[in-house]
Protein backbone atom coordinates (compact mmCIF):
# COMPACT_ATOMS: atom_id res chain seq x y z
CA UNK A 1 0.00 0.00 0.00
CA UNK A 2 1.47 3.72 -0.93
CA UNK A 3 1.30 6.19 1.82
CA UNK A 4 -0.80 9.40 1.12
CA UNK A 5 2.55 10.91 2.64
CA UNK A 6 5.15 9.00 0.72
CA UNK A 7 3.30 9.50 -2.31
CA UNK A 8 5.03 11.68 -5.47
CA UNK A 9 1.37 13.12 -6.53
CA UNK A 10 1.80 15.06 -3.51
CA UNK A 11 5.71 15.85 -3.22
CA UNK A 12 6.88 19.43 -3.30
CA UNK A 13 8.62 18.78 -6.33
CA UNK A 14 5.58 17.75 -8.57
CA UNK A 15 3.24 20.15 -6.76
CA UNK A 16 6.06 23.26 -7.90
CA UNK A 17 6.06 21.50 -11.32
CA UNK A 18 1.96 21.61 -11.66
CA UNK A 19 1.74 25.09 -10.63
CA UNK A 20 4.24 26.38 -13.45
CA UNK A 21 2.74 24.58 -16.12
CA UNK A 22 -0.37 26.43 -14.88
CA UNK A 23 1.57 30.14 -15.05
CA UNK A 24 2.70 29.34 -18.37
CA UNK A 25 -0.63 27.88 -19.41
CA UNK A 26 -2.16 31.28 -18.72
CA UNK A 27 0.38 33.74 -20.37
CA UNK A 28 -0.20 32.00 -23.51
CA UNK A 29 -3.85 31.78 -23.28
CA UNK A 30 -3.34 35.87 -22.55
CA UNK A 31 -1.32 36.04 -25.73
CA UNK A 32 -4.01 34.72 -27.71
CA UNK A 33 -6.35 37.39 -26.48
CA UNK A 34 -7.88 40.39 -29.13
CA UNK A 35 -5.22 42.91 -27.17
CA UNK A 36 -2.65 40.66 -26.07
CA UNK A 37 -1.36 40.41 -22.63
CA UNK A 38 -4.09 42.83 -21.58
CA UNK A 39 -6.68 40.60 -21.93
CA UNK A 40 -9.39 43.25 -24.27
CA UNK A 41 -11.23 45.75 -22.87
CA UNK A 42 -12.47 43.72 -19.71
CA UNK A 43 -9.38 42.64 -18.88
CA UNK A 44 -9.95 39.24 -19.03
CA UNK A 45 -7.46 36.85 -20.80
CA UNK A 46 -10.10 34.99 -23.51
CA UNK A 47 -9.21 32.63 -27.07
CA UNK A 48 -10.82 34.13 -30.30
CA UNK A 49 -13.67 36.45 -31.03
CA UNK A 50 -17.22 35.94 -29.59
CA UNK A 51 -20.03 37.33 -31.61
CA UNK A 52 -22.13 39.79 -30.09
CA UNK A 53 -25.36 38.91 -28.81
CA UNK A 54 -28.62 40.52 -28.65
CA UNK A 55 -30.41 40.38 -25.17
CA UNK A 56 -34.05 40.22 -24.42
CA UNK A 57 -35.90 43.07 -23.76
CA UNK A 58 -36.04 43.87 -19.94
CA UNK A 59 -38.91 42.15 -18.86
CA UNK A 60 -40.49 42.28 -15.18
CA UNK A 61 -43.12 39.81 -14.27
CA UNK A 62 -45.58 42.15 -13.04
CA UNK A 63 -49.11 41.56 -12.06
CA UNK A 64 -50.41 42.22 -15.66
CA UNK A 65 -47.74 39.36 -17.13
CA UNK A 66 -49.25 37.25 -14.80
CA UNK A 67 -52.93 37.76 -15.82
CA UNK A 68 -51.93 38.02 -19.59
CA UNK A 69 -50.11 34.22 -18.98
CA UNK A 70 -53.23 33.42 -17.57
CA UNK A 71 -55.23 34.33 -20.31
CA UNK A 72 -53.04 32.35 -22.79
CA UNK A 73 -53.91 29.42 -20.94
CA UNK A 74 -57.59 29.83 -20.93
CA UNK A 75 -57.06 29.95 -25.19
CA UNK A 76 -54.88 27.13 -25.21
CA UNK A 77 -57.91 24.87 -23.60
CA UNK A 78 -60.21 26.62 -26.09
CA UNK A 79 -57.77 25.89 -28.49
CA UNK A 80 -57.63 22.24 -27.67
CA UNK A 81 -60.75 21.95 -26.88
CA UNK A 82 -61.80 23.03 -30.75
CA UNK A 83 -59.34 20.60 -31.91
CA UNK A 84 -60.87 18.01 -29.95
CA UNK A 85 -64.21 18.78 -31.19
CA UNK A 86 -63.06 18.55 -34.66
CA UNK A 87 -62.06 15.17 -34.51
CA UNK A 88 -65.58 14.07 -34.86
CA UNK A 89 -65.14 11.66 -32.45
CA UNK A 90 -67.69 12.49 -29.63
CA UNK A 91 -70.65 10.97 -31.14
CA UNK A 92 -73.13 8.16 -30.19
CA UNK A 93 -72.62 7.18 -26.29
CA UNK A 94 -69.61 9.62 -26.39
CA UNK A 95 -72.36 12.78 -27.12
CA UNK A 96 -72.93 13.83 -23.84
CA UNK A 97 -68.69 13.70 -23.16
CA UNK A 98 -69.19 16.25 -26.37
CA UNK A 99 -71.82 18.73 -24.61
CA UNK A 100 -69.22 18.43 -21.25
CA UNK A 101 -66.20 19.36 -24.12
CA UNK A 102 -68.16 21.90 -25.14
CA UNK A 103 -69.21 23.86 -21.62
CA UNK A 104 -65.80 23.51 -20.06
CA UNK A 105 -64.79 26.09 -23.90
CA UNK A 106 -67.19 28.00 -23.17
CA UNK A 107 -66.29 28.30 -19.09
CA UNK A 108 -62.95 29.02 -20.55
CA UNK A 109 -63.76 31.79 -23.11
CA UNK A 110 -65.99 33.14 -19.99
CA UNK A 111 -62.95 33.14 -17.88
CA UNK A 112 -60.37 35.08 -20.97
CA UNK A 113 -63.20 37.72 -20.93
CA UNK A 114 -62.90 38.07 -17.45
CA UNK A 115 -59.09 38.48 -17.73
CA UNK A 116 -59.10 40.51 -20.42
CA UNK A 117 -61.46 42.81 -18.50
CA UNK A 118 -58.86 42.58 -15.90
CA UNK A 119 -56.07 43.43 -17.70
CA UNK A 120 -57.55 46.07 -19.35
CA UNK A 121 -58.63 47.64 -16.01
CA UNK A 122 -54.57 47.82 -15.23
CA UNK A 123 -54.13 49.42 -18.69
CA UNK A 124 -52.66 46.34 -20.24
CA UNK A 125 -53.24 45.11 -23.52
CA UNK A 126 -54.94 41.77 -23.49
CA UNK A 127 -53.54 38.28 -25.09
CA UNK A 128 -56.36 36.89 -26.62
CA UNK A 129 -54.59 33.70 -28.05
CA UNK A 130 -53.01 30.05 -27.22
CA UNK A 131 -49.41 30.64 -25.07
CA UNK A 132 -46.91 29.41 -27.19
CA UNK A 133 -44.37 27.64 -25.45
CA UNK A 134 -47.44 25.35 -23.83
CA UNK A 135 -48.96 24.51 -27.71
CA UNK A 136 -45.33 23.58 -28.35
CA UNK A 137 -44.11 21.75 -25.34
CA UNK A 138 -47.63 19.88 -25.08
CA UNK A 139 -50.91 20.04 -26.50
CA UNK A 140 -49.09 19.92 -30.10
CA UNK A 141 -47.15 16.72 -29.74
CA UNK A 142 -49.89 14.96 -27.00
CA UNK A 143 -52.65 15.79 -30.41
CA UNK A 144 -49.60 14.01 -32.39
CA UNK A 145 -49.65 11.27 -29.82
CA UNK A 146 -53.57 11.16 -30.12
CA UNK A 147 -54.34 11.23 -33.74
CA UNK A 148 -50.86 9.90 -35.25
CA UNK A 149 -48.50 12.18 -37.54
CA UNK A 150 -46.71 10.15 -40.24
CA UNK A 151 -44.45 12.63 -41.14
CA UNK A 152 -42.19 11.74 -37.56
CA UNK A 153 -43.42 8.72 -37.93
CA UNK A 154 -46.28 8.43 -35.07
CA UNK A 155 -49.26 5.77 -34.71
CA UNK A 156 -52.22 6.63 -33.76
CA UNK A 157 -53.49 6.15 -30.84
CA UNK A 158 -55.64 3.08 -30.26
CA UNK A 159 -57.85 4.70 -27.35
CA UNK A 160 -58.58 8.27 -29.17
CA UNK A 161 -61.16 8.92 -27.01
CA UNK A 162 -60.02 8.33 -23.60
CA UNK A 163 -56.64 9.69 -24.56
CA UNK A 164 -58.18 13.12 -25.36
CA UNK A 165 -60.23 12.94 -21.47
CA UNK A 166 -56.45 12.32 -20.23
CA UNK A 167 -55.09 15.69 -21.95
CA UNK A 168 -58.26 17.78 -21.34
CA UNK A 169 -57.53 16.68 -17.41
CA UNK A 170 -54.29 17.40 -17.60
CA UNK A 171 -54.67 20.44 -19.12
CA UNK A 172 -57.35 21.23 -16.77
CA UNK A 173 -55.27 20.53 -13.81
CA UNK A 174 -52.51 22.68 -15.52
CA UNK A 175 -54.68 25.93 -15.68
CA UNK A 176 -56.18 25.48 -11.70
CA UNK A 177 -52.63 24.55 -10.78
CA UNK A 178 -51.39 28.10 -12.55
CA UNK A 179 -54.10 30.13 -10.63
CA UNK A 180 -52.96 28.65 -7.33
CA UNK A 181 -48.94 28.81 -8.32
CA UNK A 182 -49.84 33.07 -9.14
CA UNK A 183 -51.18 33.64 -6.01
CA UNK A 184 -47.65 33.33 -4.77
CA UNK A 185 -46.18 36.07 -7.33
CA UNK A 186 -49.31 38.44 -7.77
CA UNK A 187 -49.00 41.27 -5.47
CA UNK A 188 -52.77 42.59 -5.45
CA UNK A 189 -54.81 40.76 -3.01
CA UNK A 190 -57.91 41.68 -5.22
CA UNK A 191 -56.22 39.57 -8.47
CA UNK A 192 -55.00 36.78 -5.88
CA UNK A 193 -59.25 36.75 -5.26
CA UNK A 194 -59.97 36.82 -9.11
CA UNK A 195 -57.72 34.20 -10.28
CA UNK A 196 -58.39 31.47 -7.47
CA UNK A 197 -62.41 32.21 -8.46
CA UNK A 198 -61.24 30.85 -11.87
CA UNK A 199 -58.72 28.50 -10.73
CA UNK A 200 -61.36 27.19 -8.30
CA UNK A 201 -63.27 26.75 -11.72
CA UNK A 202 -60.79 24.48 -13.58
CA UNK A 203 -60.74 22.39 -10.59
CA UNK A 204 -64.02 22.02 -10.94
CA UNK A 205 -63.70 21.00 -14.35
CA UNK A 206 -60.73 18.50 -13.93
CA UNK A 207 -62.85 16.96 -11.30
CA UNK A 208 -65.73 15.85 -13.71
CA UNK A 209 -63.03 15.01 -16.07
CA UNK A 210 -61.47 12.45 -13.48
CA UNK A 211 -64.78 10.99 -12.96
CA UNK A 212 -65.41 10.49 -16.78
CA UNK A 213 -62.09 8.66 -16.53
CA UNK A 214 -62.43 6.94 -13.30
CA UNK A 215 -65.77 7.13 -12.03
CA UNK A 216 -67.66 6.16 -8.86
CA UNK A 217 -67.19 6.35 -5.02
CA UNK A 218 -63.84 4.43 -6.34
CA UNK A 219 -62.73 6.93 -7.98
CA UNK A 220 -62.81 9.78 -5.64
CA UNK A 221 -59.79 9.29 -3.48
CA UNK A 222 -56.37 8.61 -4.39
CA UNK A 223 -55.67 5.10 -5.51
CA UNK A 224 -52.99 2.97 -7.46
CA UNK A 225 -53.89 0.65 -10.39
CA UNK A 226 -52.96 -3.12 -9.05
CA UNK A 227 -51.61 -3.96 -12.55
CA UNK A 228 -49.64 -1.30 -13.39
CA UNK A 229 -48.81 -0.07 -9.85
CA UNK A 230 -49.42 3.76 -10.81
CA UNK A 231 -51.88 6.11 -9.26
CA UNK A 232 -55.19 6.49 -10.82
CA UNK A 233 -56.80 9.57 -11.63
CA UNK A 234 -58.70 10.58 -8.45
CA UNK A 235 -61.11 13.40 -8.34
CA UNK A 236 -59.55 14.52 -5.48
CA UNK A 237 -56.01 13.80 -5.06
CA UNK A 238 -54.96 15.38 -2.01
CA UNK A 239 -55.73 17.30 1.05
CA UNK A 240 -54.16 20.65 -0.81
CA UNK A 241 -54.66 21.73 -4.47
CA UNK A 242 -50.79 20.51 -6.33
CA UNK A 243 -48.34 21.97 -7.80
CA UNK A 244 -46.11 19.10 -8.90
CA UNK A 245 -45.35 18.14 -12.71
CA UNK A 246 -48.73 16.90 -13.93
CA UNK A 247 -48.17 13.88 -15.91
CA UNK A 248 -50.50 12.99 -19.17
CA UNK A 249 -49.90 9.35 -20.80
CA UNK A 250 -51.36 9.04 -24.24
CA UNK A 251 -51.29 7.56 -27.54
CA UNK A 252 -50.13 4.29 -28.78
CA UNK A 253 -48.76 1.90 -25.83
CA UNK A 254 -45.27 0.50 -26.78
CA UNK A 255 -44.50 -3.38 -26.72
CA UNK A 256 -43.84 -3.03 -23.06
CA UNK A 257 -47.95 -1.54 -22.78
CA UNK A 258 -47.07 1.64 -21.46
CA UNK A 259 -48.43 4.65 -23.16
CA UNK A 260 -45.87 7.59 -23.87
CA UNK A 261 -46.01 10.52 -21.57
CA UNK A 262 -45.86 14.33 -21.06
CA UNK A 263 -44.92 15.92 -18.31
CA UNK A 264 -46.73 19.23 -18.11
CA UNK A 265 -45.83 21.98 -15.91
CA UNK A 266 -47.58 25.53 -14.73
CA UNK A 267 -45.82 28.33 -17.01
CA UNK A 268 -42.62 30.11 -15.72
CA UNK A 269 -40.60 32.55 -16.70
CA UNK A 270 -39.40 31.17 -19.73
CA UNK A 271 -43.25 30.81 -20.69
CA UNK A 272 -44.50 33.71 -19.56
CA UNK A 273 -46.58 36.59 -21.75
CA UNK A 274 -44.25 39.66 -20.75
CA UNK A 275 -45.41 43.67 -22.06
CA UNK A 276 -43.53 43.25 -24.64
CA UNK A 277 -45.40 40.20 -26.59
CA UNK A 278 -48.15 40.08 -28.61
CA UNK A 279 -50.02 37.92 -30.75
CA UNK A 280 -49.70 37.48 -33.94
CA UNK B 1 -54.81 47.72 -9.09
CA UNK B 2 -50.42 47.32 -9.15
CA UNK B 3 -49.43 47.48 -13.19
CA UNK B 4 -45.78 47.24 -12.20
CA UNK B 5 -44.48 45.09 -8.77
CA UNK B 6 -42.39 47.50 -6.98
CA UNK B 7 -42.63 46.61 -3.46
CA UNK B 8 -42.48 42.73 -2.24
CA UNK B 9 -45.52 41.91 -0.16
CA UNK B 10 -44.80 40.75 3.30
CA UNK B 11 -44.78 36.98 3.63
CA UNK B 12 -45.98 36.49 7.05
CA UNK B 13 -49.38 37.34 8.10
CA UNK B 14 -50.26 40.74 9.33
CA UNK B 15 -51.75 42.29 12.06
CA UNK B 16 -55.04 42.83 10.02
CA UNK B 17 -54.62 39.09 8.61
CA UNK B 18 -54.44 37.40 11.31
CA UNK B 19 -58.11 38.10 12.22
CA UNK B 20 -59.26 37.22 9.07
CA UNK B 21 -57.13 33.72 8.90
CA UNK B 22 -58.29 33.06 12.74
CA UNK B 23 -61.95 33.53 11.58
CA UNK B 24 -61.40 31.15 8.72
CA UNK B 25 -59.43 28.49 11.09
CA UNK B 26 -62.67 28.77 13.67
CA UNK B 27 -64.88 27.75 10.45
CA UNK B 28 -62.50 24.80 9.24
CA UNK B 29 -62.26 23.41 12.93
CA UNK B 30 -66.78 23.69 13.12
CA UNK B 31 -66.71 22.19 9.34
CA UNK B 32 -64.29 18.95 10.87
CA UNK B 33 -66.67 18.60 13.54
CA UNK B 34 -69.38 18.68 11.20
CA UNK B 35 -67.94 15.81 8.73
CA UNK B 36 -67.37 13.92 12.12
CA UNK B 37 -71.27 14.49 13.13
CA UNK B 38 -72.18 13.59 9.38
CA UNK B 39 -69.81 10.07 8.71
CA UNK B 40 -71.85 7.49 10.26
CA UNK B 41 -74.82 8.76 8.41
CA UNK B 42 -73.77 9.24 4.93
CA UNK B 43 -74.25 5.73 3.81
CA UNK B 44 -72.20 2.88 3.49
CA UNK B 45 -70.96 3.60 0.03
CA UNK B 46 -69.77 7.64 1.31
CA UNK B 47 -68.36 6.97 4.36
CA UNK B 48 -64.98 6.86 3.25
CA UNK B 49 -65.20 9.86 1.16
CA UNK B 50 -66.88 11.92 4.17
CA UNK B 51 -64.32 10.84 6.42
CA UNK B 52 -61.21 11.54 4.25
CA UNK B 53 -63.17 15.11 3.76
CA UNK B 54 -63.03 15.59 7.38
CA UNK B 55 -59.18 15.02 7.60
CA UNK B 56 -58.32 17.45 5.08
CA UNK B 57 -60.71 20.23 6.75
CA UNK B 58 -58.53 19.01 10.24
CA UNK B 59 -54.97 19.21 8.32
CA UNK B 60 -56.63 22.96 7.04
CA UNK B 61 -57.62 23.78 10.56
CA UNK B 62 -53.43 22.24 11.60
CA UNK B 63 -51.84 24.29 9.07
CA UNK B 64 -53.64 27.65 9.77
CA UNK B 65 -53.09 27.63 13.49
CA UNK B 66 -49.45 26.89 12.44
CA UNK B 67 -49.25 29.78 10.57
CA UNK B 68 -50.86 31.85 13.20
CA UNK B 69 -48.85 30.09 15.89
CA UNK B 70 -49.92 31.52 19.51
CA UNK B 71 -52.60 34.17 17.89
CA UNK B 72 -54.59 31.17 16.96
CA UNK B 73 -57.88 31.04 18.29
CA UNK B 74 -58.59 27.32 20.22
CA UNK B 75 -61.79 27.20 19.40
CA UNK B 76 -63.97 26.04 17.05
CA UNK B 77 -66.90 28.22 15.65
CA UNK B 78 -70.18 27.59 17.94
CA UNK B 79 -72.21 29.99 16.01
CA UNK B 80 -71.45 28.10 12.87
CA UNK B 81 -71.27 24.80 14.17
CA UNK B 82 -74.65 24.94 15.61
CA UNK B 83 -76.40 26.28 13.18
CA UNK B 84 -75.80 23.20 10.73
CA UNK B 85 -74.92 20.32 13.24
CA UNK B 86 -78.70 19.14 12.86
CA UNK B 87 -78.39 18.86 9.19
CA UNK B 88 -75.22 17.24 9.24
CA UNK B 89 -76.68 13.76 11.10
CA UNK B 90 -80.05 14.11 9.46
CA UNK B 91 -82.02 13.44 5.70
CA UNK B 92 -80.90 10.31 3.57
CA UNK B 93 -77.64 9.61 2.45
CA UNK B 94 -77.97 12.42 -0.84
CA UNK B 95 -79.80 14.99 1.43
CA UNK B 96 -76.51 14.89 3.69
CA UNK B 97 -74.29 15.20 0.38
CA UNK B 98 -76.02 17.96 -0.80
CA UNK B 99 -75.76 19.87 2.57
CA UNK B 100 -72.28 19.08 2.51
CA UNK B 101 -71.91 20.78 -1.31
CA UNK B 102 -73.88 23.65 0.24
CA UNK B 103 -71.32 23.87 2.86
CA UNK B 104 -68.04 23.59 0.77
CA UNK B 105 -69.66 25.95 -1.55
CA UNK B 106 -69.29 28.50 1.30
CA UNK B 107 -66.09 27.64 2.14
CA UNK B 108 -64.93 28.38 -1.49
CA UNK B 109 -66.89 31.54 -1.15
CA UNK B 110 -65.65 32.51 2.18
CA UNK B 111 -62.05 31.78 1.22
CA UNK B 112 -61.74 33.71 -1.62
CA UNK B 113 -63.12 36.60 0.48
CA UNK B 114 -60.64 36.23 2.88
CA UNK B 115 -57.78 35.88 0.12
CA UNK B 116 -58.76 39.46 -1.25
CA UNK B 117 -57.92 40.34 1.69
CA UNK B 118 -54.73 38.88 2.87
CA UNK B 119 -51.39 40.93 2.49
CA UNK B 120 -49.20 38.51 3.61
CA UNK B 121 -48.21 35.60 1.16
CA UNK B 122 -47.69 32.76 3.49
CA UNK B 123 -51.00 32.93 4.50
CA UNK B 124 -52.86 33.62 0.58
CA UNK B 125 -50.70 30.89 -0.75
CA UNK B 126 -52.41 28.47 2.33
CA UNK B 127 -55.67 29.66 1.37
CA UNK B 128 -55.54 29.21 -2.13
CA UNK B 129 -54.57 25.66 -1.77
CA UNK B 130 -57.32 25.14 0.49
CA UNK B 131 -59.86 26.74 -2.09
CA UNK B 132 -58.57 24.40 -4.74
CA UNK B 133 -59.87 21.18 -3.19
CA UNK B 134 -62.98 22.84 -1.37
CA UNK B 135 -63.84 23.23 -4.97
CA UNK B 136 -63.56 20.02 -5.47
CA UNK B 137 -65.19 18.49 -2.35
CA UNK B 138 -68.04 20.61 -3.18
CA UNK B 139 -67.91 19.11 -7.20
CA UNK B 140 -67.96 15.72 -5.95
CA UNK B 141 -70.62 15.82 -3.23
CA UNK B 142 -72.97 17.32 -5.97
CA UNK B 143 -72.47 14.26 -7.89
CA UNK B 144 -73.19 12.41 -4.43
CA UNK B 145 -75.93 14.09 -3.83
CA UNK B 146 -77.33 12.79 -7.21
CA UNK B 147 -76.92 16.08 -9.21
CA UNK B 148 -76.25 15.58 -12.89
CA UNK B 149 -76.68 18.55 -14.48
CA UNK B 150 -73.39 20.89 -14.60
CA UNK B 151 -74.59 23.88 -13.56
CA UNK B 152 -74.68 22.19 -10.00
CA UNK B 153 -71.56 20.81 -10.02
CA UNK B 154 -69.67 24.11 -11.31
CA UNK B 155 -71.97 27.02 -10.27
CA UNK B 156 -71.16 27.87 -6.64
CA UNK B 157 -73.71 30.78 -5.78
CA UNK B 158 -73.41 30.86 -2.11
CA UNK B 159 -72.38 34.20 -0.19
CA UNK B 160 -69.06 33.99 1.42
CA UNK B 161 -69.76 33.54 5.12
CA UNK B 162 -69.04 36.76 7.57
CA UNK B 163 -67.85 36.88 11.28
CA UNK B 164 -71.23 39.02 11.82
CA UNK B 165 -73.48 36.05 10.96
CA UNK B 166 -70.98 33.76 12.77
CA UNK B 167 -69.15 35.67 15.52
CA UNK B 168 -66.38 33.70 16.74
Amino acid sequence: MTSLNGSDAFSRRKFLQTGGLALASAAVLAACGKDGAAGGESGIPRLGVAPTTTGLPDAPVTDLVLLRTAQSVEHNAIDAYAAALGLGLFTGDAAALGNVVKRFQADHRAHSDALGGLIKEAKGEAYDCANPQINKLYITPAIDLIVGNKDAGIEPSDTPLDDLLVLAHGLESLAAATYQYYVSLLTDPALRAAAMSIGEQEGRHATILAQAINPGVAGVLPSIDPDTGRENVAAVPGAYGSLKTINVAVGKPSESGSKPSLNMETPSLNSMIYDYMSCS
Amino acid sequence: MAETNTTAPPKQPTSGDIATLGFALGLERSMTDLYALATPKAGKDNEAVFAAFGEHHKAYSQALAGLLGRNAPTSRNEAFYDAFAGAARSGSAAEIAATFQALENGFVATHLSVLGSLKGTNGAELIASIIAIEARHATVLGALAGKKGLDDLLTNSAEALSPETYPA
